[in-house]
């Protein structure tokens, strides 16, 4: 996986490149937004992650530059410009995720494997109908839940919940994207409120004696799967 | 401005189009009772003075000639009918008509010596007389027919009508200038709601005419521009600031980031290490707040033009919190009507959450939320409330009650909401709901 960030502050630049490789990423980068530009449209990337305040080339204008020349490599937008405005014009210009600096080396990483995985399932034909991971099994077509031979029935916002978990299986979530992503509002959730949501889950997905699915990622978020 | 009486009634400009005619017509009254006045006592003297050189005439008759003298004159002049005017009548103590142009003594009038009469003729023309009373009982009565009940009728009705004229024409002359100038003051006042509604760039507008208002709405404007310049280098130096304050707390989370990543720590110093992200996270998130308010107040959000419906954002709030409050064993109780406004979901939903935050936190109890179709939210816990002292500053940024001091936080999140309600043209306020407090967002009502 090939990952172009283009950052002109050197601290955020080598922190995120960092980051990624340890990841395991491969990185490219530019500090400026002419050579972000003349790298974007000239090599393949997997992911893009944008500064929006760049010298020479704004952010935005470089995300609509790709999308006019139908280069539709997905672009994380990193902004410092925080608000629900900005992040709307960000995501107009045809940004993919917008993450509000300062952000945590977890929520970043977490939000890169979203981009990613996206584009993966994306290339295998759409979403499926039917979610598995190991015996929970969600339909989406009749909206009903099982854990093995146990039917579990759930308040519409935790099928949701479930839903987003499962469509991201294995992946690291973080709490504002499951805010984002469930409830469709865009700021940091106060407190614990989405771990009191998280945790009525699981309280029906992981009876005693069932495998755990719902992990608590600390500090960070939550991730569903079978893996510790 | 909604035209309702209560409001009209209240407008300077109505009273004014009111007042005006009224004090017209009042001057133009006063002024022609005189001469109307005049006019009448003009005419009588006249009718009198020829009623006078009559009677002198008939009087040196009698004088010279006798009764007889005076009936044959009396005849005489009838017959030539000098005077198509002029009236006789000669009677004796009987009443039995002995000459003249009447056919009775007028009725009811009297018969003192050189008394004035007013009477009617059998034609029932007015007419006034001068009475005599001469030797044997016999009574002589001079007439004229007078033009004046004719004409006091005729002129009063005159200047009635100039009176009712005037004031009709400064009625209207008062109502077309008010309306006019209401509607100037209306344009002016839909300028400045949108200069107040966060628009600093707009103007009033100043017409070609450059009268009194439009030098008032050019004094406006000029503090308006030295406004915005202020406003504008205010916003310069606060995202200076923000981007000066936040880098090197970025650059200190960013190393205690990696650090924290390292295999190589133990888990105390990772533990540490962690409790101060979280510390940097806090005073970060503060910051953002603390912008996001200034941007707020300085109406820097473009006033999203959206129509939403508050009852599914607030439902979206109550859904979201109804298990935080479960979990700590109280009950979140909604009662949501539709209502229509026009906004930013994003802002009401930051608004209800940080309302249902404070009602969860420092009231420790139930609380309900409750919406009105006209839009009138109340979000009300059951618990301590606050000291009436302290009622009216809550809200006021870094403002905190005195047993809050224990709770987290640094008293932004009231401040934010209000803010959001004031972007929306309506107001947060606190009252005791004894027990405990209400949070109530009202409407304000609008220049339409």
């Amino acid at each position: 996986m090939r990952i172009l960030i283009v950052e002109d502050d050197r601290n955020t630049r080598e922190f995120i490149e960092r980051a990624l490789k340890e990841a395991g990423y491969t990185v490219d980068t530019a500090a400026n937004g002419r050579d972000g530009l003349f790298l974007a449209t000239t090599e393949t990337f997997d992911l893009l992650l944008l500064d929006r305040m760049l010298p020479q080339v704004e952010g935005l204008t470089i995300v609509r530059t790709l999308r006019a020349s139908k280069i539709m490599t997905p672009v994380l937008i990193l902004s410092a410009l925080g608000d629900v405005d900005d992040r709307v014009a960000g995501l107009r210009a045809g940004g993919d995720d917008y993450l509000v600096k300062p952000f945590a080396w977890s929520e970043l990483l977490a939000r890169v494997e979203a981009l990613l995985r996206r584009q993966d399932s994306g290339a295998g034909g759409g979403e499926s109908t039917f979610l598995r991971v190991a015996d929970l099994e969600l339909d989406r077509l009749k909206r009903s839940v099982r854990r093995g031979a146990r039917r579990i029935e759930l308040q519409p916002k935790e099928y949701q919940l479930l839903e987003y978990l499962m469509r991201h299986t294995d992946q690291v979530v973080t709490r504002t994207m499951l805010l984002e992503g469930v409830w469709d509002y865009h700021f940091d959730p106060k407190t614990n409120v989405i771990d009191v949501h998280v945790s009525n889950l699981r309280h029906k997905i992981d009876h005693d004696g069932e495998r755990s699915l719902i992990h608590t990622v600390r500090g960070v978020g939550y991730r569903l799967g079978l893996a510790d | 401005m909604s035209s309702t009486p209560q409001t009209f009634r209240r407008s300077a400009f109505f009273r004014f189009a009111i007042a005006l005619p009224l004090l017209i017509s009042s001057v133009a009254g006063l002024l022609m009772w005189p001469i109307y006045r005049e006019a009448v006592e003009h005419i009588r003297s006249e009718v009198r003075a020829a009623i006078e050189r009559e009677s002198w005439d008939l009087e040196v008759e009698f004088h010279e000639r006798g009764i007889d003298g005076l009936i044959a004159e009396i005849n005489e002049r009838t017959r030539r009918d000098l005077d198509p005017r002029t009236l006789y009548l000669l009677v004796d103590q009987r009443d039995v008509v002995l000459a003249g142009t009447l056919t009775h003594w007028p009725i009811g009038a009297p018969r003192a010596d050189r008394s004035w009469i007013n009477f009617q003729t059998e034609a029932a023309e007015h007419a006034e007389g001068q009475v005599f009373q001469l030797f044997g009982g016999r009574s002589l009565l001079v007439g004229r027919r007078s033009p004046l009940a004719s004409f006091d009728r005729h002129l009063a009705w005159q200047l009635a009508w100039s009176v009712l004229a005037m004031g009709a024409l400064s009625a209207l002359a008062a109502s077309w200038f008010t309306w006019r100038l209401r509607r100037r003051l209306h344009g002016l006042a839909h300028s400045a709601q949108a200069i107040r509604a966060g628009d600093l760039s707009s103007r009033l507008l100043i017409s070609a005419r450059r009268d009194e208002i439009d030098a008032l709405a050019d004094q406006f404007n000029h503090t308006f521009a030295d406004l915005e310049q202020q406003f504008e280098a205010t916003r310069q130096v606060s995202s200076h600031l923000a981007h000066d304050l936040r880098r090197p707390l970025q650059a200190a989370q960013i190393r205690l980031d990696e650090l924290a990543h390292r295999d190589s720590l133990d888990s105390d110093a990772r533990g540490a290490m962690e409790a101060s992200l979280h510390e940097i996270d806090d005073l970060l998130g503060t910051f953002a707040a603390l912008l996001r308010l200034a941007r707020l107040q300085a109406g820097g959000f473009e006033r999203s033009s959206a129509w939403l419906d508050l009852q599914q954002v607030a439902k979206d709030a109550v859904e979201l919190y109804t298990p935080v409050f479960h979990a700590a064993g109280f009950a979140l109780r909604a009662d949501l009507k539709s209502c229509r406004i026009k906004g930013d979901r994003h802002l009401w939903f930051q608004l209800l959450q940080n309302l249902l935050e404070n009602a969860f936190h420092h009231g420790q109890s139930d609380v309900e939320v409750q919406l009105d179709a006209n839009g009138e939210l109340f979000i009300r816990d059951f618990g301590q409330g606050v000291h009436a002292d302290d009622l009216a500053h809550l809200g006021e940024r870094f403002f905190r009650a005195d047993p809050a001091r224990s709770t987290p936080g640094v008293g932004i999140g009231l401040a934010l909401a209000r803010a959001i309600a004031e972007q929306h043209g309506a107001s947060l306020v606190f009252e005791h709901a004894n027990p405990g407090l209400r949070a109530r967002v009202r409407w304000k009502p609008m220049l339409s």
